[in-house]
């Protein structure tokens, strides 16, 4: 018999701009490393595109490294949420409440 | 969950619509998940505690089981720590229903590390534990690591009973003054 929590184990896959990203889970070490840069605002992007750039790199080694990077840089947030979702850190409806908080809030 | 297994080290979490039994929580493993708002890199080591929580309750499981985790993080915490008694389902939502209101709106990570571990008095439960350790020291002779390695279900029962112990003795003190 499997394990009971088999199913945690397979790749996370999500679609980017009509692209399917399939990538290998990382380390939970990796993970944290994603909540400490998230934490320096100034450089978030900077940040976010060379954490996520690498991520697909390594899981799409035929690529190019600018053709991803590339692309990382004109989806990094699209690839910063579909990634948490991904992994179970947050809820599709409760980040899209928080979007449209973070929006009516700017409209004020 | 019948009242026995309190003393046999059974723990009732459940999440995702699944119940775990966790059955070898220890005390040790209560001082690291108070330690969880104190740690820098909390999240890293709250995945880390739990995997050793829960690996040692399913040792045929632990395929996928760092990524049950993952998904599962927060409520695997605040489940835990409902089945311990350090707070109850009806405190984390009004705790949350508060932290939902729209005063400032957290990105999905940020608001994963606020919530949880620190959603608990933890710094009250610590001093309890500890004062409790010292009373199993001193008047039981238990030595610190027999209490680290304790089942933590038989751990919270002798807190119970020595809370009730010291009421009774409270109540009894109280009569006797009056005559």
């Amino acid at each position: 018999m499997g394990s009971r929590f088999e199913k945690y184990a397979k790749d996370i896959v999500f679609t980017v701009d009509g692209q399917e990203l399939r990538l290998k889970r990382v380390k939970t070490e990796k993970l944290q490393k994603l909540m400490n840069l998230t934490k320096d605002e100034e450089n978030m992007l900077v940040n976010l595109v060379e954490y996520f750039s690498d991520i697909v790199a390594s899981n799409y080694p035929e690529e190019s490294r600018e053709g991803v990077d590339a692309f990382v840089q004109s989806n990094v947030m699209t690839i910063f949420e579909e990634f948490q979702i991904a992994y179970g850190l947050i809820k599709r409806a409760d980040l899209e409440k928080r979007k449209a908080e973070l929006l009516e809030k700017a409209s004020k | 969950m019948n009242k026995i297994d309190k003393f046999r080290g059974l723990l009732e979490v459940s999440i995702a619509e699944d119940t775990l039994l966790l059955n070898s929580l220890k005390v040790n493993d209560l001082f690291d998940l108070l330690l969880l708002n104190k740690t820098e890199d909390s999240f890293e080591f709250g995945v880390k505690l739990l995997y050793r929580i829960l690996s040692k309750s399913y040792p045929d499981d632990v395929l996928g089981l760092e990524g049950f985790i993952i998904s599962n993080y927060v409520d695997l915490l605040e489940g835990i720590m409902i089945a311990l008694g350090w707070t109850s389902k009806k405190k984390l939502e009004d705790m949350k229903k508060e932290k939902d209101k729209p005063k400032e709106i957290k990105r999905g990570l940020e608001a994963l590390k606020a919530r949880a571990a620190l959603e608990a008095d933890t710094d009250n439960i610590e001093d309890k534990y500890i004062t409790t350790c010292y009373v199993l020291m001193r008047e039981f002779k238990y030595t610190r690591d027999e209490i680290l390695n304790m089942d933590a279900t038989v751990f919270l029962v002798l807190i119970d009973e020595m809370n009730k112990q010291a009421e009774k003795e409270k109540e009894e003190m109280a009569k006797v003054k009056k005559h």
